[in-house]
């Protein structure tokens, strides 16, 4: 245990160089190769936007007890799309485009998971104990909208002026002529692409250029005090743009409805021996969730969430005799570092052995979370479990409270390509 | 010879020797974008020009990499301009004020690098990087 801590330490301290904060980032709990293992304190987690790499431990309590258990999660989007110079460049565009077309929301978001911990003898019923190892996928179907929309949609048709004007600058000064219309279509040409709205937004740039140059067909070097008034008054207004966006701590976070779907498998290393492995179970969930932003002030973070979740888990025999079908509900509220939520889950046995008093049972806990840096969250949980399961029935009333450190670690073994 | 790049407006074109032993090689430009201080992100605008082409031979947001400029022997005495304009926008930040952004542009002879030379902005955003050579 010394040396896994010795470890994590390490790896924190290393991360700290080089990676920017984020604010939800390395919640590693959300995964789904981490909830089919069922070890996990709550069970719905929002879905989030998701990161390249991450790597981390989580408290989770296993057999009575809080332990480390290990994830990993990685996203193949970005193995083609590099989030370059460690994740910093962003695109305005991409932002704005990132909504809710459903094929292109998988694409960018589909997320696997890979996860292990010790087996838990409630939650993996009649297999001998050992390590349970869990590998899923999810991806978001529907991703929330911008909280800044119309500011950044302006801040794009600024860039895409002071892009035009600028370029035609360049070639006066460089010194070749600038005839109007050829120089316009074809900076069209460089700047379109198939996406309607951003394509709008391209020709309005060119017609507003066109316009403002007059009656001209070539620009020559006279022009170019002109064009420099015409540069300042976009930049002044983009100055402005950008000091009102950065008020707030993440203005380019996400709000509004979001959807997620996410499979996942566990098999049980019995005994830790990898030729005793058998499948334990297979689920399928939906987690639906709705942002609420809160803030007065933009330079607080101040977030209301409201989720869900579906799910459908198929049990070995040696798990469950039945399998399960949850559905539960999540509120929970963010101030800066703080969250505080509480979360009902619902579920259903589909075949109710005639041992078991009723084919209901439910979860219901509140959490704490206080997230010390980007990479260390203290969570601690309190509330009262399913019953574990048909095999082996455990007191309903029995609760629970844990509390532990979660890590998140990994981003130190991206390379970073600018 | 003399750096450049200015910033936020042009400066005067600087000549930039070739080497003889690389006259008969390709001349690349690259452009990178470090960001000094951590809680922001940048989003950023590229324009590579050269005299004698009408196009640019780039307009893009992630900056060039490796990008031809032409045959060392047929871009002497030619102005070549890049122009990069980079805005920082906040992502977790405690405090508002833009961190500062280190450009830098390298040259390569095929795979050589020939020179580079770099700048830093203060926390003005957005802001312009912009290098003006004349190729000897």
């Amino acid at each position: 245990m010394k040396k896994t801590f010795l470890l994590v330490w390490i790896l924190s301290t290393l991360k700290s160089f080089s990676q920017e904060p984020k604010f939800e980032s390395l919640k590693l709990t959300s995964a789904p190769a981490f909830v089919i293992l069922g070890v996990e304190p709550q069970n719905i987690e929002r879905p989030s936007t998701p990161a390249d790499f991450i790597a981390g431990l989580q408290s989770a309590l296993v057999n009575d007890k809080l332990q480390p258990n290990f994830a990993i999660e990685a996203t193949p989007y970005y193995w083609k799309h590099p989030k370059t110079n460690a994740g910093k460049r962003i695109s305005l565009y991409e932002f704005l485009r990132n909504g809710n077309n459903v094929t292109d929301n998988i694409v960018r978001t589909f997320t696997f998971s890979f996860a292990s911990s010790e087996s838990d003898t409630m939650v993996f019923g009649d297999f001998q104990p050992g390590t349970g190892v869990g590998f899923g996928f999810k991806c978001n179907l529907f991703n929330g909208n911008v909280s800044r929309k119309t500011l950044i949609s302006s801040l794009m048709q600024n860039k895409l002026l002071d892009n035009l004007y600028q370029a035609m600058i360049g070639q006066l000064l460089v010194g070749n002529p600038v005839t109007i219309k050829n120089y316009v279509d074809n900076w069209k040409v460089t700047k379109r692409n198939s996406d309607p709205s951003h394509d709008a937004l391209v020709e309005y740039a060119a017609d507003f250029v066109r316009k403002e140059l007059g009656a001209k067909v070539v620009l020559t070097n006279s022009d170019i005090t002109f064009l420099r008034g015409q540069i300042d008054k976009i930049e002044d207004e983009e100055t402005k743009f950008l000091t009102t966006l950065n008020q707030a701590v993440f203005p380019l976070s996400r709000e509004g409805f979001m959807l997620e779907f996410a499979m996942a498998n566990a098999a049980i290393v019995q005994n830790n021996e990898w030729k005793e492995i058998e499948n334990a179970k297979t689920a399928i969930w939906l987690t639906p969730s709705f942002r609420i932003n809160t803030r007065k002030d933009p330079s607080v973070i101040d977030f209301l969430d409201i989720m869900a979740v579906w799910r459908m888990t198929w049990n070995s025999s040696k798990v469950d005799k039945t399998d399960y079908f949850d559905a539960g509900i999540k509120f929970q509220y963010t101030h800066n570092k703080v969250s505080i939520s509480g979360e009902y889950i619902a579920r259903m046995l589909t075949e109710k052995p005639a041992t078991v008093a009723s084919k209901w049972t439910n979860k219901l806990d509140v959490s704490l979370d206080y997230k010390l840096s980007s990479t260390l969250t203290f969570k601690a949980t309190f509330g009262r479990n399913f019953d574990g399961n048909s095999v082996h029935y455990s007191d309903p009333e029995k609760m629970f409270a844990v509390g532990g450190i979660n890590f998140g670690f990994g981003d130190f073994l991206k390379k970073s390509v600018e | 010879m003399a750096n450049p790049i200015s910033i936020h407006t042009d400066g005067p074109f600087v000549n930039f020797k070739i080497p003889e032993e690389n006259l008969g090689d390709d001349i690349l430009v690259s452009i990178s974008i470090e960001l000094l201080d951590e809680g922001w992100k940048f989003d950023s605008d590229h324009i590579v020009t050269i005299q004698g082409n009408t196009n640019d031979l780039y307009n893009d947001d992630p900056p060039p990499d490796k990008l031809a400029i032409g045959k060392a022997e047929e871009i002497i005495g030619k102005n070549f301009r890049t122009f990069s304009r980079i805005r920082r926008i906040r992502d977790g930040a405690e405090n508002n004020k833009p961190s500062r952004v280190k450009f830098t542009i390298q040259f390569f002879a095929d795979n050589t690098l020939v020179d580079e030379f770099d700048r830093t902005c203060d926390n003005t955003n957005p802001e312009n990087f912009i290098t003006n050579i004349n190729f000897q």
